[in-house]
């Protein structure tokens, strides 16, 4: 039998929300998960070439941003790309993300751009007044 | 001016399973040809997704507030299709028509130039090779910014949403 050893890592949070979600919509556990991806690794192309079907390997390739969504409708022969949305959803692939430093920097870079599209000012929300009673319900 | 949002076909399709679409109406936004055909379009299918048809019904609703911005690849491929019943455009078009149509800015000095929203897949694909013609924006980092500019109460919730992905539940090819 192998013996077992613990690694200690580093995960942004929203990575680790999305394994957590992963792994309660399909049993398991996080450390299952991390031990069987730590034992494919270098064993993809016999995965891809020999377990998956057409459609489950365009899915994934649409999933880790190989391919846009509407080119996998297009592969998939799907009328448009909110199908492929819908089979991403179904199968438990989430959507490519990029990593929450590449999200920040990407926003704060473009923030006074984007701002600049505003078609109107933005409108702030004015506070709420209290409504006062009926007069007639006053004892 | 007012800056130009163009959103290309993966970012409309994400902010329709969100049910966020109605967030494009706080920006000027503009829609090319490619991108038109490959989202809105498709909604008036009888086998559309749910998606693609919020986005039919989005604008139509607010037509006026959309513009639509023919390009050189749009009209390239609309000659060819009309010219050959079995055409198969190129993979990657709706993207390809807005390169088009940002070196067509540029030639044409309009500025500032847009503001590009693409997938985040397509970051992890091709931003390292795009030449810098606009500023280019993830829908992830477009959310964090919608939430900074008060126009959503949560980037994170509006995320969920877009993954979750089911108004079109019901609906299947």
């Amino acid at each position: 039998m192998n013996q077992r050893a613990k690694i200690n890592f580093e995960v942004d949070q929203t990575s680790l929300a999305n394994a957590k979600a992963y792994v309660a919509r399909h049993g398991g556990s996080l450390n299952k998960l991390v031990s069987s991806l730590f034992a494919s690794l270098g064993q993809e192309d016999r995965l891809t070439t020999a377990a998956l079907d057409p459609t489950r390997r365009v899915l994934l390739d649409a999933s880790a941003g190989k391919i846009s969504v509407v080119d996998a409708a297009e592969r998939l022969g799907l009328p448009d790309a909110g199908y492929v949305l819908q089979r991403l959803a179904d199968h438990g692939l989430p959507l490519p993300r990029l990593t929450d430093d590449e999200i920040g920097r990407q926003a704060a870079e473009s923030f006074d751009a984007l701002s600049e599209c505003l078609s109107a000012p933005t409108p702030v929300p004015a506070p709420r007044r209290r409504k006062p009673a009926p007069a007639s319900r006053r004892p | 001016m007012t800056r130009l949002l163009i959103p290309d076909s993966g970012p409309l399709f994400s902010l329709a399973a969100g049910g966020l679409l109605d967030l494009l109406l706080h920006f000027t936004v503009g829609i090319t040809d490619v991108v038109k055909s490959e989202t809105i379009d498709r909604g008036s299918s009888a086998k559309a997704s749910a998606e693609a048809r919020s986005l039919h019904a989005f604008f139509q609703t607010h037509l006026s507030r959309i513009q639509l911005l023919p390009t050189q690849v749009g009209r390239d491929v609309q000659a060819l299709r009309a010219g050959r019943s079995n055409y198969k455009p190129p993979r990657n078009l709706g993207e390809l028509s807005i390169q088009s149509l940002l070196i067509d800015l540029q030639l044409r000095g309009v500025r500032p130039p847009p503001v590009v929203l693409f997938e985040d897949g397509w970051f992890l694909r091709n931003a390292p090779s795009l030449a810098r013609l606009c500023v280019l924006l993830s829908t992830q980092a477009f959310l964090v910014n919608a939430e900074r500019l008060g126009l959503i109460d949560s980037a994170a919730a509006a995320s969920e949403a877009i993954h979750a992905c089911r108004p079109g539940a019901g609906t299947r090819a």
